[in-house]
């Protein structure tokens, strides 16, 4: 799917070529026209979202903070690590280190996952939208290409950016910087490639919730509530309930994907949690498309 | 063609479009009429499939709406120039609806020369008028060159320049042969720009034809007749089956509702009753309108904003 949806998003920023002289405007009475095709309704909802203020603001402030956060968290790394033993500095991993970003870049994202879906409601300009495109199905799977390539490249743009900015830090605290990061591995790869793949997945959740809500605030609410209520609850709860059940929650299991040793108490096993991760998102998805296809716009 | 059989729609209880069947015919402006919360914007709404009938049908062109491939090419629509999304250029805004209707980029400059705003096409939307709000939302309907156009109450909130440039252009668009509907709750409006009007009261469809049909069907539209016999004249009148009353302002003369002008003209003729006067009052489409939709009238005695 990843690459029908970046011919989507480049289609949508080179100049239009794909209609020649025969898609002139029609006159009426010319009954055949050329249908708009997907990649236009993607194209389309790329244009809608990257021109929102909002998304701009995001577009700033993820980066700058997110990078501002791994950059305070490397200095009180630095400042610690004269008490280190030889096999905490061992362990140590300068590559990791900067998906810490991503506690910014997740929720930047969430919200532009929210913003994307609950914007047009409060505006009315999904109706617009929807006189434009009536197949909402397809208004709908075209948000969340939208939504899912801007999670991943927000997300590995900000990675990026921490990593190249906590280098100094490590480097004026002698500590290993990414040349020492041991890819060969397998193991960092693994974990900072499947960091990056689940990226989209609490924006989508947010994107459906703000369909079913039509509101920004219901969708961040639902979307922070459903990540955060099981680990506040947690702890109340009886061990087994956290061990047997709140596991299986989007937040959970999406984290179980992106970590290794799923053997740990507390985990999912990768096929298990993908599997789970896919399961929520049909579900939440789907209750989208649904209330979509059937309400009033 | 756009065709509506026993549209209904029902909110609740209430009854906001009641079996509606009408169909609106290329080549002229027809004015869809009503007071306010008489169910226009829900039919219009329903037409292009944005809130679903509770039963019935409406259709373009045998189709339902949700089923056309090029909408836009189809039908230009305007539903509420406001929901036009204030953080974008106006320009911008008209790119991201000619791509998501497969429709050439070049039309965004076209369609803004049209309407007029081409020079503020790099401007937020957010800073506009409501009159530039209401050429924007035309554009916009207007970009995929359609066949048929639907604009709810296109001209609120535009000045006399304004009014007169949307009339001119749906009169010029309905000579191209397009499909052109246009609601109000302005009478005088349609009076001067609609060629048909389907006038709404309470969901329900109170008239449907020619402006001067419309205007004479109501009581408002009369003959003034005046003659040296009067009497004699304002008999035969009654027989055969007008409502005549005298006329306030001069002695001699009637007013006559239910015959038309050649038909009083031609029972005098017959009867060698010599007239002095003999004319047709039209009354105005809003005398018309008053009167079909005085019943229906959901708030009494608050006047139409």
């Amino acid at each position: 799917m990843s690459q029908q949806l970046s011919a989507g998003t480049a289609a949508a920023l080179v100049p239009d070529t794909a209609h020649g002289p025969s898609a002139r405007p029609a006159s009426p009475g010319n009954r055949r026209f050329p249908a708009p095709t997907w990649t236009d309704t993607v194209a389309a909802e790329w244009l809608k979202l990257r021109a929102m203020r909002a998304t701009r603001v995001i577009a700033w402030l993820g980066p700058i903070l997110g990078v501002a956060l791994c950059v305070l968290l490397a200095v009180a790394v630095g400042l610690e690590s004269d008490t280190w033993s030889a096999q905490d500095r061992a362990d140590f991993d300068p590559l990791l280190f900067s998906l810490i970003s991503g506690l910014v870049s997740g929720v930047m994202i969430i919200l532009l996952g929210v913003l994307a879906g609950a914007g047009e409601f409060r505006t009315g300009l999904i109706r617009v939208t929807l006189t434009v495109t009536p197949r909402r199905g397809r208004v709908l799977l075209a948000k969340v290409a939208v939504v899912a390539v801007v999670s991943w490249v927000g997300f590995t743009v900000v990675a990026v950016l921490a990593t190249l900015a906590v280098q100094p830090v490590f480097h004026a605290y002698d500590l290993p910087g990414i040349a020492a990061a041991h890819l060969d591995a397998g193991e960092e790869t693994r974990t900072l490639v499947t960091a990056i793949a689940v990226a989209p997945v609490l924006p989508l959740i947010g994107l459906s919730f703000a369909v079913l809500t039509r509101s920004t605030a219901g969708g961040v609410t639902s979307v922070l509530g459903l990540l955060f209520a099981p680990e506040i609850a947690g702890g109340l709860l009886p061990s087994w309930v956290a061990d047997h059940i709140l596991i299986y929650l989007p937040g959970a299991a999406t984290d179980s994907v992106s970590r290794t040793g799923a053997e740990d108490a507390g985990h999912l096993s990768v096929a298990v949690a993908v599997l789970v991760v896919a399961a929520w998102l049909a579900f939440f998805l789907g209750a989208a498309h649904r209330t979509l296809q059937r309400r009033d716009a | 063609m756009i065709s509506v059989r026993e549209l209904t729609k029902v909110h609740g209880r209430a009854v906001s479009v009641d079996r509606l069947t009408f169909e609106v015919t290329p080549g002229v402006v027809t004015g869809f009429l009503g007071p306010n919360g008489s169910g226009k914007s829900t039919t219009l709404r329903m037409i292009v499939g944005l809130d679903h009938p509770s039963s019935g049908e409406a259709t373009i062109g045998g189709r339902p709406f949700r089923e056309l491939a090029a909408p836009m090419r189809e039908v230009g629509v305007l539903l509420d120039a406001k929901a036009a999304p204030a953080g974008l250029r106006a320009c911008q805004h008209l790119r991201w609806l000619a791509r998501a209707g497969g429709l050439p980029r070049g039309r965004v400059d076209e369609v803004l020369a049209e309407v007029g705003l081409t020079d503020v096409a790099g401007r937020r939307i957010g800073g506009f008028s409501l009159g530039m709000l209401q050429r924007l939302g035309i554009a916009a309907a207007l970009l995929g060159d359609p066949g048929i156009l639907i604009l709810d109450e296109p001209v609120n909130g535009l000045d006399l320049d304004g009014v007169r440039w949307v009339r001119a252009l749906l009169r010029r668009c309905a000579g191209e042969g397009r499909t052109v509907v246009v609601s109000s709750h302005l009478m005088s409006e349609m009076d001067q720009t609609a060629d048909e009007v389907l006038v709404l009261g309470r969901g329900r469809l109170l008239a449907h034809g020619s402006v001067t049909e419309v205007t004479r069907a109501g009581t408002g539209t009369h003959v003034r007749v005046a003659s040296p016999r009067v009497d004699e004249l304002a008999a035969l009148l009654r027989i055969a089956g007008a409502a005549v009353v005298p006329a306030a302002d001069a002695d001699g003369t009637l007013l006559v509702t239910g015959l038309v002008v050649a038909a009083v003209g031609d029972l005098a003729a017959e009867h060698g009753i010599a007239l002095h006067e003999l004319a047709e009052r039209r009354a105005s489409l809003e005398d018309a309108f008053v009167e079909l939709t005085g019943d229906s009238l959901d708030y009494q005695g608050r006047s139409p904003s």
